[in-house]
């Protein structure tokens, strides 16, 4: 759906995107990460058509941006980091303008913000003028307007910045609920956001894509042993014999918790767990230690 | 064509809905405008618009850029370019929405002279065709200001900056004809005098079909659109 190649980006003597290339098939949810500079908006901003590269192309559905920029746009809804709107207008004028912005029929046009506004829970403040709207109420008429002339990928940057918790949860389902038809790109600081939502992710930095791939693998790349603690309920010291049991690599106590590391091998966890208990121990607690999302970027950001 | 409309209309409305500046500049404008006419109507008892046009140029040249300043950097402000260039609609389509919009405010601003022409017509007999240049070139001279004003305000991030800055270019352009008196070699003379829009906006409203005038005005038009279009692509 969308095809990326080697594309780079100049702002005078800084290129911003160096040389990168990716796609993201139909009906896929691509996180992108990457910390504060790294070349996340402007890679966006390439992809939506608001810049034009220096070098590469983009490749939306069947049209290049370059060569059929108005149908490859067509196929995009875009949600900027802040929500473009005109103050001065009710939202329902101002989802109108954009619907017949991106050609909708005038027939059409109602049931489509119908649509939209019951989508986004905006049925109040349909005849509302966005200056008078909430930070969060204001990133859902953003969203609507993405929306607005049903197209096949959604593109979201920053989406959550700047709201209340509350907001977070209305628009992170909000997503989740459209994920179920589009392809999306979500662009987020808020790396659980990332996870609960996107199947993939792709990491940039220093306008370079340093990862691309499920968090899951990514996660088995970095951390390519199995991790878990276990907690017993007597105070004896069992670390040695943990150590002596077959596939684990370590074992260290912390307070009560036993850490071990162990070769990644399927039944590792139940074999373990079955040797101890068989040595007349009780087990209280175990828990898979995965590496989080922020220890993955983290990791692939720093170069470790 | 559609984009354009469709995009003139919103800026249309957003001028008048946005603030009191517009109805405000338009009501300064209507006074002083009738102000003029009723002063040389009197003053020459004559029945022509060829004194009250070039004494309406700096009320048209302080008047227009302060609604066009705002043209892009209001844009700029709400984020809503990244709207516009996100959508399936052209650059060239982007600008001639500001083009119709603001030529169209502009238009509103100087259409009372249309009264004016009347009233010369119940109180006697004007020359029809020193009138009709003279409209034409009032016509003309407002588009010129106004796509000067929207050139400087599609490079610019502040609108009172934007603003400014339209003053001083269109006070140097209006300047331009003051040098033909400090200057004596017949080759200057008559550069200045095809560089000044004053000359062929006087020729026109002396009665005369100044191809040279019509043409000033359409190429310098054209050229500073063809420069904004442009502007407007290569800033991508």
């Amino acid at each position: 759906m969308i095809e990326i190649k080697n594309v780079s980006k100049w702002y005078g003597d800084l290129q911003a995107l160096k040389n990168i290339s990716f796609s993201i098939n139909e009906n896929e949810i691509v996180g992108f990460l990457g910390p504060n500079g790294a070349g996340k908006t402007t890679a966006m901003r390439v992809l939506t058509g608001y810049f034009l590269p220096n070098t590469g192309s983009v490749k939306i559905g069947d049209y290049l941006m370059d060569e059929e920029p108005k149908k490859a746009k067509a196929l995009l809804g875009y949600l900027p980091e802040n929500p473009p709107l005109y103050p001065e207008m009710p939202v329902n004028d101002y989802l109108k303008f954009v619907a017949q912005l991106n050609g909708i029929n005038k027939k059409d046009i109602q049931s489509r913000l119908d649509y939209v506004i019951s989508k986004t829970n905006l049925e109040e403040k349909y005849y509302s003028k966005i200056k008078t709207l909430s930070k969060g109420l204001k990133q859902r008429v953003g969203i609507a307007a993405t929306l607005i002339h049903d197209p096949k990928v959604i593109i979201l940057d920053e989406p959550t910045i700047g709201l209340d918790p509350i907001q977070i949860i209305e628009i992170r389902n909000l997503i989740k609920e459209i994920a179920k038809e589009k392809t999306i790109i979500l662009s987020s600081h808020i790396l659980a956001e990332i996870e609960e939502v996107c199947s993939r992710v792709i990491i940039i930095n220093r306008g370079e894509i340093i990862a691309e791939d499920t968090t899951d693998n990514l996660r088995k790349k970095l951390q390519p042993d199995r991790l878990f603690s276990i907690r017993i309920s007597e105070d004896t010291d069992i670390t040695e014999f943990i150590q002596s049991i077959d596939s684990v690599k370590s074992c260290e106590k912390k307070d009560n918790e036993y850490i071990i590391r162990t070769l990644d091998i399927p039944t590792i966890q139940a074999n373990i767990t079955k040797a101890i208990v068989e040595k007349g121990y009780s087990i209280l607690e175990v828990k898979e230690l995965e590496l989080s999302l922020e220890e993955i970027f983290a990791k692939l950001v720093k170069g470790e | 064509m559609k984009n354009s409309w469709l995009l003139a209309k919103r800026d249309l409305n957003s001028i008048f809905m946005n603030s009191l500046i517009a109805p405000i500049i338009l009501f300064i404008f209507w006074e002083l405008s009738g102000f003029f006419f009723y002063i040389f109507l009197v003053s020459a008892q004559i029945a022509s618009l060829e004194g009250f046009i070039p004494n309406m140029i700096i009320i048209l040249a302080l008047s227009i850029p302060i609604i066009v300043a705002r043209a892009f950097p209001e844009e700029r402000k709400n984020n809503t370019l990244e709207l516009l260039y996100t959508s399936p609609v052209s650059d060239t389509e982007i600008y001639f929405g500001k083009f119709i919009a603001y030529n169209l405010f502009s238009l509103i601003m100087i259409s009372p002279v249309i009264i004016y022409t009347g009233i010369l017509f119940i109180i006697g007999r004007p020359e029809i065709l020193p009138l009709l240049f003279s409209l034409l070139g009032y016509l003309l001279l407002t588009i010129f200001f106004t796509t000067i004003s929207l050139l400087i305000s599609s490079i610019s991030n502040n609108q009172v900056v934007a603003a400014m800055i339209s003053w001083v270019v269109l006070l140097i352009i209006s300047l331009i004809d003051w040098l033909k008196n400090i200057v004596y070699k017949p080759f200057f003379k008559t550069l200045i005098s095809n560089l000044s829009y004053q000359e062929h906006l006087s020729n026109l409203s002396k009665g005369f079909l100044d191809l040279n005038a019509l043409l000033y005005f359409i190429v310098f038009i054209g050229v500073i659109i063809y420069i904004n279009i442009t502007l407007i692509e290569s800033k991508k």
